[in-house]
Parts: structure tokens; sequence; C-alpha cells
């Protein structure tokens, strides 16, 4: 397993992408959505992450939308096994973190 | 908008194109969609990254080979980013410089691209040719339109012309042309719905058909359908609209748009039998060629010629004799390439346009002067850093690129915002010229390729100091200096040249707004000769059922008569002219026993009008009487001259009582001069006064298809409207009328003026502080690099006053360096400018002496603060540091 650190960005990206394939547009509001608009994202910035993710495996270009569809859309993108696991461990490694604040006393006394 | 998108899309490299380019595309085109209603400034956000985005990072993967983030890292983007963010505000007035630089250029360059060398929307401009740079008679175009064909691929007629759409009483005046049923073949364009003129359309008797304009379709008929097939009235004749033109053409005439096209033929309808369709001396018609794909222009040429005698014989005018008649017969047809269509705007504002483009790229020098002082500084600031990164093993073309990288990210950061400021300007300063000005203002390769060459020379000019800078520095010496110093010796020969070469860019700027606000303000205040306050001029043209001489006369008689009749009106009078409004006629005239003239000295200009005109006008008769209502057809001639033409025609002696006569249709007939009036201007406010013939309406020629009312009213306009069109519609229930004050006439003459004063005046005052920004750094970083000096000096015992002086000469040196230059430049360039200038000439004194005055104030105020500081150093503190 590769061992980075995903970027807020990608793990967005994953994130969204957790429960179902979406297309590009989609991808990007909820993302916006997720981060409560702390992270904007526009086209091209969305492509590089997006794209870096595809180089890593943890994404993929799913096969065609539905018929019926907006033929607008453009490209749907699915999460990959390997992408689900990524997912998991960085969920692991944020609740470590997250322990550790929790011992640690970082609301005072 | 995603026609640029896609556009932009080509700076990635193709393999990112191809994976996912069409899925950019379509993301992008649904956030387009959802931006849609946005406020503008949001827009603006999204637009500039998505720019910078795309150049940015498709040039990085492009360097790279990689489409992710880690392709900037070692193009020091980020890191020059971050070093431009620590200084925020010589980075933001650095930018901020360079897009009003970049902006306000390429804003006036995108207006002169649209007005002078954007090619017509048609199928081949190319291929268009324009017949001569002259008008034709409709005669002249019937006996050529057969053999078009056996001369080129095809050819047309256009003639733009005002069409009145209203139904009843004022009128609703828009653009539109007459053209001859080919031209839109001939053009190769197609209807963005229903369809477009053709042959068939053009047979006089034939229903009246009309084509509009895209936007006329939008405007008023909401884009509908329903609009083709259904009725417009064009002067209150019904036409069936049987298509729309395509979005982006406006016509044959640059800056207009054609609203609504009819036919050669309908003429007939339009203008009944005054239509002149057959009149062999009437010129009013464009004749364009389209030539063939492999034709040259001699061979059109060669072609026309050939049928020219033919051509020429049988549409002489009649009546035409002697000089006229051999100049007919021999003038040559000249046809000339007409890509661009032709345009009445041209001439009057290509000249100002070029100025004022100099004028902007005068100050985007000075401002990038000052950045490159200002970086220079900022360079030799971090010399010291600079040299423990060398010495530490960075390499010198490492710190050179980096400081590289800086200058193109401020440029790029520059020529960004500089684009918006020039989209929002031109459009911005088209507007305020005129409402009705239609021009295509879009971005196209030219000025894309403009905004590239100032944001170059831009960079080059601030970009080379701090990277020379930095292939200057030693290791070992910069760091013995231990941040001593500021800036080194050498540098500041060539930071006070830019200062004085600012000041000198600046005086000339000051000069030139001086006198354009001269010129204005002279224009404006012109002496007309007559009241301008509460006069309203009523253009009217008579309803469609007053046909004949007799008719007519009686018409203008009681329009004038229930003018005057309307309550609040003081006086108001018939004209065929109203000066300043538009049209003019001039004929030869001949003073019996006056001095002989020849050629041209023999021109008066001309104009018909009804008894109380004079009064109406508020000018002033000096002898003799007013034209009466008994000066008709069958009395005497009468005419009332004014001084400009008693000064020119007869010279000493009283003028009432002597006879004229006046080439034309009663040439023979002798008029007797009955009154003098005072002079007033005739054509427009440059040419001022003409001498004018002022003869009685039924005594001057057939009345034409209407009449200008002057009307004296102490109310407000609208209030004149309604009073005096429902008197005016109670005598001629089908007329059609134009109401507007004679002083928005009036100022309509004084636009150009008007543009050209105010962006002088405008860049003037930034170039002005500019300068005195340049100057203030210069000062100040004097005064703290000689502070030792001064140190000693206040110890050893120099008032106060004397440092002072001393700073500030230093100061004004360079400012009295920079103001000779200046005006040395000034005399230069001043023969560039005399055509635009009125009642001031170019070398004029006292505009120069206010300007020099004006620079050497902004001088010394700049120089004051730091000459203060110098005087409040305290030796110990220095000389001990």
């Amino acid at each position: 397993m590769d061992t980075f650190s995903l970027k807020p960005v990608a793990l967005h990206i994953l994130l969204a992408l957790a429960d179902q394939d979406a297309y590009g547009y989609a991808v990007m509001q909820m993302v916006r959505q997720q981060s409560g608009g702390r992270i904007p994202l526009q086209t091209g910035s969305f492509y590089r992450h997006l794209t870096q993710l595809i180089d890593r495996g943890l994404v993929i270009e799913a096969p065609g939308p539905k018929s019926g569809d907006d033929p607008r859309r453009g490209t749907y993108y699915r999460i990959t096994p390997h992408g689900r696991r990524v997912l998991a461990a960085e969920r692991a490694h944020l609740a470590g973190l997250v322990a550790l604040l929790d011992r640690a006393k970082v609301t005072g006394k | 908008m995603t026609r640029v998108y896609a556009w932009l899309l080509r700076c990635y490299p193709r393999d990112v194109r191809e994976r996912h380019g069409a899925a950019m595309a379509a993301t992008f085109a649904l956030e387009l969609e959802s931006l849609a209603g946005a406020p503008a400034l949001a827009r603006a956000r999204f637009w500039t990254i998505t720019v910078v985005e795309a150049v940015v990072f498709g040039w990085a993967a492009r360097v790279r080979g990689g489409f992710g983030m880690r392709a900037l890292v070692s193009l020091d983007v980020a890191s020059a980013w971050r070093a431009l963010k620590t200084t925020p505000v010589v980075t933001a007035a650095a930018v901020l410089s360079l897009a009003l630089g970049i902006g306000g250029s390429t804003a006036l360059f995108s207006i002169l691209n649209g007005l002078t060398f954007k090619k017509l929307p048609v199928a081949h401009p190319e291929r268009l040719v324009l017949l001569d740079e002259q008008q034709w008679t409709n005669p002249i175009w019937e006996a050529l339109r057969p053999h078009r064909k056996d001369v080129a691929a095809d050819a047309f007629a256009w003639a733009s012309v005002r069409f009145d759409l209203s139904d009843a009483g004022v009128r609703d005046d828009v653009t539109g042309a007459f053209v001859s049923g080919g031209a839109f073949d001939a053009l190769g364009l197609t209807a963005s719905a229903g369809r477009l003129l053709t042959e068939a359309d053009d047979v006089r008797g034939g229903p009246g058909v009309a084509v509009i304009s895209h936007a006329l379709w939008r405007q008023r008929f909401g884009g509908a359908g329903s609009a083709i097939g259904s009725v417009i009235r064009v002067n209150r004749q019904p036409f069936t609209i049987v298509g729309v033109l395509p979005a982006r053409f406006f016509g044959m005439d640059v800056g207009t748009r054609a609203d609504v096209v009819v036919p050669i033929a309908a003429k007939v309808l339009i203008d009944g039998p005054d239509h002149g369709l057959d009149e062999r001396a009437r010129w009013w018609l464009d004749v364009y060629f389209a030539r063939r794909p492999d034709q040259s222009i001699e061979d059109l040429a060669a072609r026309l010629n050939a049928l020219r005698p033919g051509l020429r014989e049988a549409t002489m005018p009649p009546d035409w004799m002697g000089l006229n008649r051999d100049r007919y017969l021999a003038d040559p047809f000249v046809p000339r390439p007409a890509a661009e269509g032709g345009s009445d705007y041209r001439g009057a504002f290509v000249r100002p346009l070029t100025l004022l483009l100099g004028l902007v790229g005068i100050v985007l020098v000075i401002a990038c002067a000052n950045i490159a002082n200002l970086l220079v500084a900022r360079a030799a600031a971090r010399r010291h850093e600079l040299a423990v990164r060398l010495a530490l093993g960075a390499s010198r073309g490492r710190i050179v690129r980096h400081l590289l990288v800086e200058t193109l990210l401020l440029t790029g950061l520059g020529v960004v915002t500089g684009m918006a400021v020039a989209v929002w300007g031109s459009r911005w300063l088209v507007s305020q010229v005129s409402a009705s000005i239609a021009l295509d203002l879009g971005v196209d390769w030219r000025v894309l390729a403009f905004t590239a060459l100032t944001a170059a020379i831009g960079t080059l000019i601030f970009g080379v100091g701090p990277s020379v800078l930095a292939t200057r520095i030693h290791a070992g010496a910069a760091l013995r200096e231990a941040g001593r110093s500021i800036a080194g010796p050498g540098r500041r020969w060539g930071r006070s040249g830019l200062v004085v070469l600012q000041v000198a860019l600046s005086l000339t700027i000051v000069v030139g707004a001086g006198l354009f606000f001269r010129s204005l303000y002279g224009l404006a205040h012109r002496p007309l000769g007559f009241e301008t306050d509460g006069l309203t001029v009523v253009g009217v043209r008579f309803g469609a059922g007053v046909t004949g001489d007799q008719a007519r006369f009686l018409e203008i008689e009681q329009l004038a008569a229930a003018a005057r009749a309307t309550p609040g009106v003081t006086g108001a009078s018939a004209s065929v002219l109203v000066p300043l409004v538009g049209g003019a006629w001039n004929s030869n005239v001949d003073v019996d026993g006056g001095p002989v003239l020849t050629g041209r000295e023999r021109m008066a200009w001309l104009n018909a009008v009804t008894a109380g005109w004079f009064d109406a006008m508020g000018l002033p008769l000096l002898a003799g009487r007013d034209i009466a209502t008994a000066d008709r057809e069958g009395m005497p001639r009468v005419a009332v001259v004014n001084e400009m033409f008693v000064r020119k025609f007869i010279g000493d002696g009283p003028a009432v009582g002597r006879t004229l006569k006046v080439d034309g249709p009663f040439a023979t007939e002798p008029i007797t001069i009955v009154g003098v009036v005072q002079d007033a201007v005739y054509r427009t406010l440059r040419r001022g006064v003409e001498p004018t013939v002022f003869l009685s309406v039924r005594q001057a020629d057939r009345p034409g298809g209407g009449v200008q009312l002057v009307v004296r009213s102490g109310l407000p306009l609208p209030d004149v409207k309604t009073a005096v069109s429902s008197r005016l519609l109670a005598v001629d229930p089908r007329a059609a009328f134009q109401i507007r004050t004679f002083a928005s006439y009036v100022a309509s003459q004084t636009v150009t003026e008007r543009m050209t004063a105010v962006l002088s005046v405008f860049f003037g005052g930034l170039a002005l502080l500019l300068a005195a920004i340049g100057l203030y750094g210069i000062t100040s970083h004097s005064v703290t690099e000689r502070r030792g000096d001064i140190a000693v000096r206040l110890a050893l015992g120099a008032t106060p006053v004397q440092v002072m002086r001393g700073v500030l000469g230093r100061a004004l040196t360079l400012v009295a360096l920079g103001l000779a230059a200046g005006l040395i430049l000034c005399a230069w360039a001043g023969r560039y400018i005399e055509s635009l200038l009125f009642g001031v000439a170019a070398r004029d004194a006292m505009t120069w002496g206010a300007a020099v005055v004006v620079l050497l104030c902004v001088g010394v105020t700049a120089a004051w603060w730091p000459a203060r500081r110098a005087t409040r150093l305290d030796p110990t503190d220095v000389l001990r540091a």
C-alpha cells in the first residue's frame, strides 16, 4: 500500500465517490457541500486532482451513463477497491489523530 | 463562451486533452450555467481563476510532462507568488499600474480594431470590392446589374438610411438600408430565421417585404418565431417581415447596425412619387462587387471600364452640359478593396483614437518605469539574502530564473486584470460617445497580439533591472556590506534617468490635456449667433396624402401657424434646414455689380425660411426687413443675406436693394436682397460662419417631403413635445415628427472633443501621480543613502533650511532636466495634434507655461516629505550606527 497522505481535496473526492458513481460536475458540487464551502473547486483544479487519483489507481472512469441521462454531463467516475482501502486507511489514521488529541490536554484543565 | 474554454484547453498538452478534454468541457459548461445571473464580480473571479489555472498548469504540464500538483514545484511559481505576497503594497501597485496601462491601451486598440481592421462577418470579405469612394445613381446600378456576372462573381447595391417605424405622431427612427435583391446571395449569408431577400423581391410594384436584424428581433419581438410574417410600418407603409439577418451581420457600414433592410424597389412604396429611382443625378447607392476566387482587382477594373462608355452614355443626366458632361463620360470606375466595409465613423474617430492610444502607451511606459524602480530597490534590498543563497551553493542561473519568474507572474497578473479592464473599458468608452454606435468589440487575434506585445514591452522595461542586478551580486562583497546601504551608487544613475523620463513624458501628456481641454471649451462656448435656450427643433415628414407643391406649401404655413398658436410658445417658424442639425445646401452665387469671384469663391450656402424664422432663432435683423408671407411664387424673388455674405460678395455700400443670381433651376431670375441678418454658424461648430443666403420657402424650389420647424418656448421639453405634437397632428394626422432640443444637436457636435479631453485629463492626472511617486521614491532613497553625509553636516552646524534646500535642489534638478526634455518632445509632437485642436495652437505658450508650473508644484510636493525627514535626522544616532 502506498504510504502517502491524502490531501484534503483528494479525500473529499474519494468520499464523494464512495457511495455511488458520479459525473464531474456532481463531484465538484458534493465536495463544495461537504467541505462547507471551504474547498472552492473549479474545473481545472478539480481535474488536476482527479488525474492524480486516476494515475494512482484510486479512481477509474465508469463505463457509461445510464440511458436516458443528460449526455452533457460528461464522463462518470468510480472509486476502485484500492481506493476504498486507501479511504479506510485514511479514516484509521485520522481516528488515531483524534484519539491523541483527546488524550492531550487540548482544551486545557 | 464554451468556445473560449475549448480554446483555453489547448494550453494543456495533447495527451491531457485527449483523456479529459471532453469531460472538462462538459463540466465547464455546467459550471457556466450555474453561474448565470451571478453578480459581475463573482463572474470576473471565476473567469480569472479559469484562465490563470489553464495557462499556468497547462504550461507546467507541458514542461514537466505531468498533470498534477507536483509539476509546479521546480518552477518556483509558488515561491515567487509567496515572495510577491511579502510586499503586498508594491505588488498591488505594480499589478494595478500594469492593468491600467495594458488594459487601457487594449481597450482603445479593440475599438480601433472593430472600427478599422475587422473584416465584415460575411462569407468571403477579402473578395469584396467597393466601386470608387463615391455613391452611384440607380440608373447606373440598373445598367450594371445585367452585366455583373461577366465582370465578377456577383455584385450588389447598398444604401444606409434611417427608417421611421412609428405608426403615428412622433417618429421611431432606426438605421436601415435599401439593398438590391441579390445582395445577400452575393454576400453568402443565410437567415437566422425565415428567409432573406431575393431578386424576386426587388421588383417595382411588388408587395413590401423586409428583413430585420437579429438585435431588433430580440428587442422588439423577443426572438419569437411569430415575428416572421408580421407587419411593420416603414415610414408609415406596411411591410411584411420575411426573415431575420444572421446575428453577427450589422450591414456594410461599420459603426451602424442596419435594423430594417428592404429592397431598392420598395423605395417606390416608401417615398411615393419622390422615390427618384430614375433620377440620373441623384447619387445615393454604394455598389459592391464580389471578385471571383481567382480574379484580381485589376482584371475586375479592366472589365468594368470596358463597359463604361456604353453605360455612361446611356445614363447621362439630360440637363448636364459642357464640363460636367465631359467629366461624367470620362471618369473611370475605380474598384477598391472593401473587406472591412465602409464607415462614416472612421474618418471622425481614427485620429483621436490613435492619439489616445499613444497617450496610454506613454502612461504605460511611465508606470513600468516606476515598477522598474520599485523592483530594483526591492532586489537591492534583498542583496544580502541573495548573497547568502549564492554562498550556500545556489546557482546564479537559478536565482536569475527565480527573479524572472517573479517578473512574469507580475506581468501575468497585470495582463489578466488588464484584459478585464479592456473589455469593460472599451464598451464604456463607446457608450459614452453615442448610444447608437454598434461595434464588434470582441477579442480577436489582433487584440490578443497587441496585448501580448504591450505586456512584453512592459516586462522588458521593468524585468531587466532586477535581473541584471542579480547577475552582478558578488557573494563576498555583499556579505561584507552586511546591509549597510540600500542601493549602490551605480544604481542611482539609472533610477535618476527613469525619473527624468517620467517627468518629460508627464509634461507632454499634461500639455496635451490642457490643449484638448481648451479646444473643447472654445468649441462648446463658441458664440453661435442665435439663442439656444428654449429652442426646440421639430423635423416633420408630411403624411402620405400631402402631394403636390400647393398642398405642401400650404401645409408648411399651417404647421408653422399651429406651432405659433400653441400656448407657451413665444415664436415658431419653418425652414428647409436648421443650422447644426444636419444637411447643407450650397450653390454658386453672383451679385450684380459686386466683386468678381471665380471658382469656389462663388459658392454661398443657402437656406429657405418662412416669416418669423430669424425672430424665432434669436437672430437679429441688422438692416432691411424679414421674409414675409407675401413673398410667394409669382411675386418678385427676395432674399435675406448675412454679414459674411455682404463682406465677401458685396464689399462696401448698402446691401439692401442689390440683386443677385443663384445657379440652379431659376438661375436667370434676379433675386433682390431685402434684409441683412447677423452672422451665425451653419454646418458645424468647427466650420463656423459661412456666407449665407436665405430665400423664401415658397420661392426657393419644389417643396420636399418634409420641413423643419423651430419652436421657442419657456416650457421644458416634454411639455413642448405634447403640446406641439397634438397641434401639428390636428393639421396633418399622418405626419411623422422628431422633436429634440436644439441644445442636444449642439452637444453632439462636440462628442469627439469631449471624449479626447476627458480621457487626456484622466491620463494626465495618472501620469502626474506616477511621476510624483517615482520622484518621491528616488528622493527618499537618496536621503536614506546619504544620511551619513547629512548627519555630519547637521552636526557641523548646517541649518534645517540649508539641508532642505540641498535635498530639494537635487530633486528639482531632475525635474528641470525632465521639463527640458519634455518641452522638446512637445515641440516635436505638436504638429500631430494640430488638426484635433480648435482655437488654440499646439505651441500655445500659456498652456505650456501652466503645465510646467503644475509639474514643478508636483515635484516640490513629492520631494517635500523626504526633505523634511532629512532635517529631522539626529546626527548622533546616525553616526553611531
